[in-house]
């Protein structure tokens, strides 16, 4: 019976099937538009802004971590790129922002290529280290570059074209790239090419001998992360008005990995929930203590242990089973 | 070249490390034809069949399908080609449905692998295939279920539907009944042998269960210590006194 339910709602299609299956996600998207309305807090939209950057950075992550099983350690490299290209180009060369986008976009899928097609033939923790060496080679730049980056007191006066200066302006803004951006999603993962991804990710070597040539891709999925992390970083500053080369460190990768595992690995929710549960709670913990990164290393290890799949996943499995023992138990009365 | 031969190794080499597991193996399989490797534990029959579908690269010598050199091609762009094979260890997708590893497979064959942004499910001849193919291997009625929760035998099923659903010209069958219990072995020698029937199919097959092999090859190859000892019709093979020491320790 309910497998019939799963079968029939999988193959339900057009635009009421959507909108019915969707209907969280609708619901918190209402919730979302009317919210400028009804406070006028700053401090807020502005954290839901970073939300939502968040949630396209933790969506490209997650494309390849949770779907395709791709480790970067420098996925940071991305962000980090967007806001400072983009974000230098603003200052520096008085760039329009409908100029600078395609711009980003080009050097993300030139450097996703590259890196892809140096490291992904050989073995995964080729990719991982590269990625990682690249970031943190861009972090020095930044950090020694003084002149054209302000170094570690990074540089300020990046500001979003008239239209979006207003917060309420900018806060829709990003709101409609993550939309944007998970619509996107949904469509990817459930497309033949997203099934290869969930195949590579599950045995790489029969999805070979099923005749899929692996790295190829592979470069189709990092190039796209690769896309959404350069726009959130460019989106980032924006909000930001300001560039630091805390944008290219670890932590900022840090944080994309740490939201994909804690909303759960290859679902779909679960970048949302990862950037839902870890900004607010980065804000809180900072201003509590500085080593509110041990406090999130702990959680890390907590959900790794006794959530594998991921905070929503997990707690849907509890209710599912719940569920599944309330009805033996109403059945045998 | 002889293009009578669908399959065709001729030197073949391979090394790993000091030990040589290939040596100067000669392999010439006729379209159509079902051939079997047989030899014992260790014999380099699995590093044969990596050989020639890409996984390895071969040390010295070629492999030739339909005629054209294939030695350094990937595995991927043989399975293309029309050469699939299936794994002696299982080798599915685990967390997948068996309608799903199905569908994967015959997706392989479409032209819709890089088609992001339409359903996957919107492409139902991809559905009906699968459900074809898991019909044939006797998986009938467990579409759904997710293929690591299956028995051992009818993963071993699915191991060969997956092979099946890419239809290839010539099939590489890596012991497709180990590990199966007695009852469970007719089953899956039935497919083997409607495969067979079909014309356009080749099938190279390794396996131990001698009475198998007897009965359902035309040809059998002998391997030992990487090397072609024996070649023939079945009875030949039966008969053939260096076979029988090396192999069948003897006696038949």
């Amino acid at each position: 019976m309910a497998m019939n339910q799963v079968n029939l709602e999988e193959k339900m299609t057009g635009i009421p099937a959507a909108l019915w299956r969707y209907k969280y996600g609708l619901i918190l998207l209402v919730l979302f538009l009317i919210y400028p309305l009804v406070t006028p807090s700053i401090y807020h939209l502005s954290l839901l802004i970073e939300v939502f950057i968040f949630t396209v950075f933790a969506i490209s992550y997650n494309l390849m971590l949770g779907y395709t099983g791709i480790i970067s350690l420098g996925h940071a490299l991305f962000f980090g790129m967007g806001g400072y290209v983009g974000g230098l180009l603003m200052v520096e060369a008085d760039y329009p922002f409908l100029l600078i986008i395609p711009i980003i976009v080009l050097i993300a899928i030139a450097l996703s290529v590259i890196i892809g097609f140096l490291t992904l033939r050989v073995r995964a923790i080729f990719f991982a280290m590269v990625t990682m060496a690249i970031a943190t080679f861009f972090w020095i730049v930044a950090q020694r570059w003084t002149d054209m980056t302000g170094g570690d007191d990074g540089m300020g006066g990046i500001i979003p074209p008239d239209l979006l200066l207003p917060r309420e302006n900018y806060y829709y803004f990003t709101l409609i790239f993550m939309v944007l951006a998970y619509l996107f999603f949904i469509r990817f993962v459930n497309s033949p090419t997203g099934r290869i991804l969930e195949a590579i990710r599950e045995n790489e070597e029969r999805t070979r001998h099923l005749g899929y040539n692996v790295l190829n891709f592979k470069i189709i999925v990092i190039v796209i992360a690769g896309i959404m992390a350069t726009l959130s970083g460019f989106f980032y500053t924006l909000s930001m008005r300001f560039l630091h080369p805390s944008y290219l460190d670890v932590d900022t990768t840090l944080d994309a990995l740490l939201m994909t595992v804690i909303g759960g690995m290859g679902t779909i929710t679960g970048p949302f929930i990862g950037a839902v549960v870890v900004k607010p709670l980065e804000h809180v913990m900072s201003t509590y203590t500085e080593h509110w990164l041990l406090i999130f290393g702990i959680i890390y290890v907590l959900i790794v242990l006794f959530l594998p799949k991921g905070l929503v996943p997990s707690l849907k499995d509890q209710a599912d089973r719940l569920r599944l023992l309330g009805r033996k138990l109403l059945s045998k009365n | 070249m002889n293009s009578e031969y669908i399959l065709e190794t001729r030197q073949l080499d391979k090394y790993f490390g000091g030990l040589q597991a290939l040596n100067k193996v000669d392999l010439t399989v006729k379209s159509g034809q079902l051939v079997s490797v047989i030899g014992p534990n260790g014999a380099g029959k699995t590093t044969l069949f990596n050989v020639i579908s890409g996984n390895f690269h071969p040390d010295g010598g070629s492999v030739y399908f339909n005629g054209k050199d294939i030695s350094r091609l990937s595995s991927s762009r043989l399975s293309q080609m029309g050469l699939a094979r299936s794994f002696q260890i299982t080798n599915i997708f685990d967390n997948l449905t068996v309608e799903e590893n199905l569908r994967l497979a015959v997706q392989s064959r479409g032209a819709s692998s890089f088609k992001m942004l339409t359903h996957y499910l919107s492409y139902s001849d991809y559905i009906d295939k699968a459900s074809e193919i898991s019909r044939v291997i006797g998986l009938e009625g467990k579409e759904k279920m997710i293929a690591k929760f299956l028995p051992h035998g009818d993963k071993r099923k699915l191991e060969l539907g997956l092979v099946l659903a890419l239809e290839p010209e010539l099939l590489l069958l890596d012991e497709p009944t180990s590990g199966l219990s007695i009852e469970e072995i007719p089953s899956i020698l039935e497919v083997i042998q409607r495969v067979k029937e079909d014309k356009n199919k080749t099938l190279i097959l390794v396996e131990h269960k001698m009475d198998i092999v007897m009965k359902i090859s035309d040809y059998i190859y002998v391997l030992h210590h990487g090397t072609i000892i024996a070649e023939g019709a079945p009875l030949e093979i039966s008969e053939n006194e260096q076979v029988q020491e090396a192999y069948l320790g003897g006696a038949v």
